[in-house]
């Protein structure tokens, strides 16, 4: 029989095998039944039940600093006691000797410590801080307690909200813009492309050497990684800094990221590096359709040409693959 | 690490050949999405090959616009580029076993049909400007020509027409850095949405293999119809043609409850079907539309309990987990202890 990382793995692609034609329905009935999807399926809505959840208390402990404007000195120590408190419930329960809640107190551990990090950004703001400097204290006094706890209770989520916190920290800032423009700012993109490099680094190491003890921490690493390499290069394209000049050279550059990025995700059989790589790719040309920097180029030229070598690129790999196959025969 | 996963899923699917339950053919067709080779080449062969047709497609329509006048002439190159398009498609699979560079061609065919319909109208045009018209039909024969050759990326393409005839429009503001998209009569595209999902069930249920690999399509398109569609409603309100901006705040809320709800139960659905696109459509979309509630509810109304509902329900999501968990790990009372050794 398959070991477990095997049968989970097979238990998520089953539904894809039967929607890309590649079994019938009987098949992937008893398939399913085989690698016993059904838990699959409990556990991962009790996960997701706790992800939305989370999120969702996550904004309203925001407008609930937001509405308490007048006392947030008196806010931010009732958040932070009760966020203390939630996060040690967290770790109590993750600790039942019956392991009832393997799931749901990671949800709990991690509201726990959002909730205690709003309540440290609102005193320190109370205390006068600007938003930037609020943001910046906050993030050295939570990103660090907040790793920790991930690792010592291997909480995905917690990782992710302090990676979130982290590439925070280090310059990016959302907002919705009246009633429907969303807006994303990186404060100094150049700087965010070398932090989001290190994270894909330090995921691909956890990858390769710590899979055993840290699960899938990697994925944390990479899909923040790369998410924030993309969009930094996506701002750079867009409003470069050296003014239109440089325009050509952070187009360039981010189809060459978006390039390795494919290749990368080939070599390592890694679907994250693919995905993104291909998703860049696909913005860079959606954008570039649109742009005005044309003039000193021509645009037709540069996507006949550039459509063309990479078909031929794909072609010619596709040759090799047969030719890799039919050769052992 | 991904190889010797690979080599294991490999060996279970040798395991599912000998016991009847998947064909030699099934389970080779499986084998090729787990390879064991140090480079997984067949990533490299369908990117490479979709997004270059799909670029070398747009660079040739520019350069025709630009420099194609006498239409005559373009009706002809483009009518000669759909047929020896497809035929090298086709040649290619079937002769030298290129199977992606030949699904890559015909949909750059797919492409050249296209531009052979919009010149053909510009040719026989009444004035009538109807150009959403237009597209559904282009559309329409592209849907027919991936039937007919059965190829899933002329599909996708036929899909995306089908989202422009139907009021869907997205573009990018140069200098702006602002990308847009716009959609009108949302509620079409809601119902049609719910049709595109029974088409995709139909294909993967009850239509057999020459067919089958269409649903995953359709259940994007129908996914995707319906989230944007609650995204609209959810902040502007019920419209048809144009938004509304004032005395919306009862609508507007009654749309997010009820993409929370689309949402969440598409989770469930997930994990009852094994369909792992619906957890990925229903996280996506729930961490959006609370998003942008904190913008539109809570943000604009401070001085209102919008958070504390948030909180509530948030928290009640997080104890109905506890309280799911909970009850599916309890032991069973009647259950023997497991003997120590």
């Amino acid at each position: 029989m398959p070991n477990e990382t095997v049968k989970e793995r097979l238990a998520h692609d089953v539904g894809l095998w039967l929607s890309d034609g590649l079994v019938s329905k009987d098949t992937h009935d008893l398939l399913r039944q085989r690698y016993g999807s059904q838990a699959f399926g409990i556990a991962k809505a009790v996960k997701s039940l706790g992800v939305a959840g989370g999120i969702v208390a996550f904004f309203g402990l925001l407008g609930l600093i937001a509405a308490t404007s007048g006392s947030r000195t008196f806010v931010g120590f009732l958040l932070l006691l009760s966020g203390a408190a939630i996060a040690a419930a967290g770790i109590r329960l993750s600790s039942d000797k019956l392991g009832r809640y393997p799931t749901s107190s990671k949800a709990l551990l991690c509201l726990g410590v959002v909730t205690a990090a709003l309540g440290i950004g609102a005193v320190i703001n109370a205390l006068g801080a600007n938003d930037q400097s609020t943001l910046f204290l906050t993030g050295i006094l939570v990103v660090v307690p907040a790793g920790i706890l991930a690792y010592r209770f291997k909480n995905s989520f917690l990782l992710y909200l302090a990676l979130i916190v982290f590439f925070h920290w280090v310059g990016s800032w959302t907002d919705m813009y009246g009633r429907s423009t969303y807006e994303l700012a990186i404060d100094d993109p150049r700087l965010m492309c070398f932090a989001a490099l290190a994270a894909v680094l330090v995921g691909l190491y956890h990858e390769r050497s710590l899979r055993e003890q840290t699960v899938r921490f990697y994925q944390a690493y990479e899909v923040m990684g790369l998410m924030y390499l993309n969009l930094s290069l996506l701002i750079l394209t867009v409003d470069p800094p050296g003014g239109t000049r440089e325009q050509t050279l952070w187009v360039g550059l981010w189809f060459i990221a978006a390039l390795l990025q494919i290749i990368a995700g080939a070599l390592q059989h890694n679907s994250l590096f693919t995905g993104f790589g291909v998703t860049a790719m696909a913005i860079n040309s959606y954008t570039r359709y649109y742009e005005d920097f044309w003039n000193r180029m021509h645009k037709g030229v540069f996507f006949l040409l550039g459509g063309a070598v990479l078909f031929a690129a794909g072609a010619l790999c596709e040759v090799a693959l047969r030719r890799s196959q039919r050769g052992p025969a | 690490m991904s190889v010797k996963l690979n080599r294991r899923i490999n060996a279970e699917l040798d395991a599912l050949v000998a016991q009847d339950v998947l064909s030699p053919r099934e389970a080779r067709r499986i084998a090729e999405r787990y390879p064991t080779t140090p480079w997984d080449m067949l990533v490299l062969v369908r990117w490479f090959t979709i997004l270059g047709a799909v670029a070398a497609g747009a660079g040739a329509i520019i350069l025709a616009k630009e420099y194609v006048k006498a239409i005559h002439l373009a009706e002809l190159g483009l009518a000669l580029a759909t047929v020896g398009l497809i035929w090298l498609g086709r040649h290619l699979a079937r002769a030298k076993g290129l199977v992606k560079t030949g699904a890559a061609l015909e949909m750059a065919g797919g492409f050249a049909l296209q531009g052979v319909i919009f010149v053909l109208a510009i040719d026989f045009s009444h004035g009538s400007k109807n150009w959403p018209a237009l597209v559904g039909i282009q559309s329409l024969a592209l849907a027919i020509l991936a039937y007919a050759l059965k190829n899933r990326l002329v599909l996708i393409h036929a899909g995306i027409c089908f989202f422009v005839f139907f009021g869907g429009e997205s573009g990018y503001d140069s200098g702006w850095g602002a990308y847009w998209l716009e959609m009108t009569y949302p509620i079409r595209f809601l119902a049609m949405g719910f049709v595109f999902l029974g088409a995709a069930w139909l294909h993967a249920a009850v239509l057999k293999r020459a067919c089958q690999n269409f649903s995953r399509v359709y259940a994007h398109l129908g996914l995707i119809d319906i989230h944007f569609a609650l995204w609209f409603l959810s902040v502007f309100g019920y419209f048809s043609r144009t938004v509304r901006w004032n005395a919306s705040d009862g609508e507007r809320a009654a749309f997010s409850a009820l993409w929370a709800l689309v949402s969440v139960f598409s989770l469930w659905l997930a994990g009852a079907t094994g369909q792992k696109i619906l957890k990925s459509y229903g996280m996506t979309f729930l961490i959006i539309n609370v998003y942008t509630f904190y913008f539109q509810f809570v943000v604009d109304r401070s001085g209102s309990l919008w958070w504390l509902h948030l909180l509530l329900v948030g928290g009640s999501l997080v104890g109905l987990g506890f309280a799911l968990e909970r009850r599916l790990r309890r032991p069973s009372e009647s259950a023997p202890l497991a003997p120590s050794s």
